[in-house]
């Protein structure tokens, strides 16, 4: 081999080394693009399960917060009963009132 | 020699160089496209991606109906190893809260591959989805969650095993909740895992539409309510009922019991699944007289006030005989009408031409579908004229001999009292996107004009004298005007009518001046009493005090000013709080003395707690809920220093969404 040829097999193999990097560099870009690809459908997957369970608790949100839960709930397990103030009045002297506040602060302070 | 040798091993590799080559060009030039379509047919496949289904809606806008994408897990015990078994198994045992040999057994059962489970809930996906077993692989399963269990069950329609949707609204409009499914092209692996999608090759799904109903979901769970402790206070074999807007054909509840649950569909036989207020026709009786009062007053036929002889309660008519109830010698047109007089009717009725009765009937929807978005709808029986013997007529006039289905008689029924028109019913209010833009909103659909103004003023007015002093007396309400019909029919059964069997039922509406609300309540078959005025009439009043108590807004310019306190503190309770009471000339308020222990056994706290303040006994609460146990046993004489203490149990809320 002549000394004239060496710097021609040197170009060539770094031209083959080159085009082995770049054939490596463009390989990895895919893997990692494919990899980047799943995971994209993975989160996309998530934020449809994510926007199920919003309605999910909406649901639930609208349930327990309606007259039909509140109302049975109240009165068997909070022992509270429904209001009928405006079902009666009771009339009183304002001196019947004034004892009865007196009454109630001595018993209360 | 060792020239020679390596010339030949040199010749062999040759030899089996070109042969490589030879096949390479074959695969690689000659065969190629045939290769890639193998490769392609192996690695990849064309993944649909399942649109989401539309949600459903009720009118106030309560979620009725959502998704949950749930997974199913499959493993190929081909290539599962025995230490791999165990080790899924325990797994699936810790998440999916099931015996570790349950699975084992599962595995030990099949050498191919099985569905170890079919629906796999998100949470539990995210704990299971990490088991880095490579014959472990799992595909989407869509589930579809009612909410509310079996509320308006009938309404909704459910989704079967193979996703396909069956009855109700959710069949009707199966093309709008179903959406369009998208597709993909993927990559997979040997495992048949998927490794890679392509971008280009792929079609996103459009997700389906929402439906918002006409149904309210506060009146269904009423009326579903009503109509069940009707069912067991009656012992009758099934019930049916609808409330209605009468003045749009809205549709605001609908139920049949018993119903089912479309989460679990497979768990009721088809009879509990279908919608028999639209499938299941029957001989309506009474009900139908207010049908020939109406053709009577539209044809001027009657005057109220004229009288007919009633022949007192039994009347041979061209050989068949017509009874009534009650004996009745002279009765008033009108009060043909309020007591139900058949013999009153089947004589009045001679008076319209059958042509005219038929085509009046007709015009009102019977015999002929009402169009309501449900298939499976069916159009009842009215014969034409000409297929009617002597005793048609009067028959049908009375409510026999004619078939109907309850929403036929409660769109005729709303027609007669709205002013007469006919209105299709309407169960589907609008439809939106997935983004919830308008797609299409439903307006109360017009049928035909089928009696006047007047004819409906004056029957509004018939009606709400049989329910303040005639048959219907079971449905008043006191505070507020109600109008209505009761319906006894009995049943035929092997061609002759039935003694045991009968159909009870009753058509109301409120308020009578300006009517808002119409409901029907059918009992097929009760046991213990077989009259639509006292099975079915009562329900009804039960079903509108509820109605006019939860939108007490939109019916307090209706009510009697008398009477509004009433609605707030029914009498009963009143006479309850005054009982409890006793006052002594000072004016002072003292309780009753209780000298022995209540049973508070089953009661809820609150009524427990009521009990023992009144009575003074010192109490210790341990939970909430209703007592199931009480430490001072019920009975025993107190001496007033005691403490009872009361376990109560918790009361939880389990929806469709947590099974």
């Amino acid at each position: 081999m002549s000394n004239s040829n060496k710097p021609l097999l040197l170009y060539i193999l770094l031209l083959i080394l080159s085009i082995a990097g770049f054939l490596l560099f463009t390989v990895i870009l895919k893997i990692n693009y494919k990899q980047l690809l799943m995971e994209k459908d993975q989160a996309n997957q998530e934020i449809i399960t994510a926007i199920q369970e919003q309605k999910k608790l909406n649901a639930i949100y609208q349930d327990l917060t309606s007259e039909d839960y509140i109302v049975p709930y109240a009165q068997n397990n909070l022992s509270l009963i429904k209001n009928f103030s405006s079902s009666g009045l009771i009339k009183l002297s304002e001196e019947r009132i004034q004892f009865i506040e007196d009454a109630l602060s001595k018993r209360y302070e | 020699m060792n020239n020679s040798r390596a010339l030949l091993i040199l010749i062999f590799i040759l030899v089996f160089a070109v042969l490589i080559i030879v096949r390479l060009v074959d695969i690689q030039v000659i065969d190629r496209e045939n290769y890639i379509k193998l490769a392609e047919l192996q690695q990849t496949a064309i993944d649909k991606i399942k649109a989401e289904q539309g949600l459903i809606y009720d009118r106030n806008n309560d979620l009725l109906v959502y998704n949950r994408n749930d997974v199913k897990f499959y493993i190929d015990l081909n290539m599962t190893k025995e230490n791999e078994k165990d080790s899924v198994a325990s797994k699936f045992a810790e998440v999916m809260g099931k015996p570790k040999e349950y699975y084992l057994n599962l595995m030990n059962k099949s050498k191919n591959t099985i569905v170890l489970e079919k629906k796999v809930q998100p949470h539990q996906f995210q704990k299971l989805k990490d088991l880095d077993i490579k014959s472990l692989y799992y595909r989407p399963s869509p589930t579809r969650i009612y909410h509310y269990g079996s509320l308006a069950s009938h309404v909704l329609g459910y989704v079967d095993q193979e996703g396909k949707f069956v009855s109700g609204i959710s069949e009707y409009f199966s093309k709008d909740l179903e959406g369009v499914d998208g597709y993909r092209k993927v990559y997979k692996n040997s495992f048949g895992h998927i490794v890679y999608y392509d971008e280009n090759e792929m079609q996103l799904p459009i997700p389906g539409n929402n439906i918002f109903l006409t149904i309210d979901k506060r009146y269904q769970l009423i009326l579903e309510e009503e109509l069940n402790a009707g069912l067991r206070e009656f012992l009758a074999k099934s019930a049916t009922g609808i409330i209605m807007n009468p003045n749009t054909g809205e549709i605001l509840a609908m139920a049949n019991i018993e119903d089912y649950d479309p989460n679990c569909y497979w768990q009721y036989d088809s009879f509990q699944r279908r919608n028999r207020a639209i499938t299941d026709p029957y001989e309506p009786g009474s009900i139908f007289k207010a049908f020939t009062f109406a053709a009577l007053i539209e044809k001027n036929l009657l005057s109220l006030d004229e009288k007919i002889f009633a022949e007192n309660g039994s009347y041979r008519f061209k050989n068949t005989l017509i009874t009534d109830n009650k004996s009745f010698s002279y009765l008033t047109a009108r009060e043909v009408l309020i007591h139900s007089s058949n013999i009153g009717t089947a004589k009045l009725s001679q008076r319209l031409k059958d042509e005219y009765f038929y085509d009046f009937l007709r015009r009102l929807g019977f015999g002929n579908i009402t169009s309501i978005p449900i298939k499976g709808e069916s159009p009842g029986r009215l014969w034409k004229p000409n297929n009617w013997d002597a005793s048609s007529k009067p028959f049908i006039s009375f409510g026999y001999q004619i078939n109907a289905t309850a929403i036929q008689i409660i769109t005729a029924f709303s027609a007669l009292i709205n002013g007469g028109i006919l209105y299709q019913p309407q169960l589907v209010s609008k439809k939106t996107n997935s983004k919830g833009e308008l797609i299409e909103e439903f307006k109360p659909k017009f049928i035909r004009k089928v009696i006047s103004e007047s004819t409906s003023s004056v029957l509004r007015g018939i009606l709400a004298e049989v329910v303040k002093n005639g048959t219907g007396k079971n449905a008043s309400l006191g505070y507020i005007s109600v109008g209505g019909k009761t319906g006894t029919s009995q049943k035929l059964i092997e061609k002759k009518y039935s003694n045991e069997f009968h159909n009870t039922s009753f058509v109301g509406f409120f308020p009578v001046e300006d009517p808002q609300i119409v409901i029907l309540i059918h009992y097929d078959s009760p046991q213990l009493k077989k009259s639509g005025a006292l099975v079915a009439a009562p329900v009804f009043k039960r079903v509108a005090e509820r109605i006019i108590e939860k939108n007490f807004n939109l019916f307090e310019k209706y009510i009697d000013d008398n009477y509004k306190k009433k609605i707030l503190i029914s009498q009963s309770k009143f006479e309850q709080l005054k009982s409890d009471y006793e006052f002594n000339n000072q004016s002072e308020l003292k309780y009753k003395p209780i000298t022995f222990m209540p049973d508070l056994k089953y009661k809820p706290l609150s009524e427990a707690l009521s009990i023992l303040n009144k009575s003074g006994i010192n109490y210790k609460i341990i939970g909430t809920g209703f007592v199931v146990e009480q430490s001072i046993k019920a009975g025993t004489e107190l001496k007033g220093d005691e403490v009872c203490e009361l376990k109560c149990n918790s009361f939880h809320i389990i929806n469709a969404s947590q099974r």
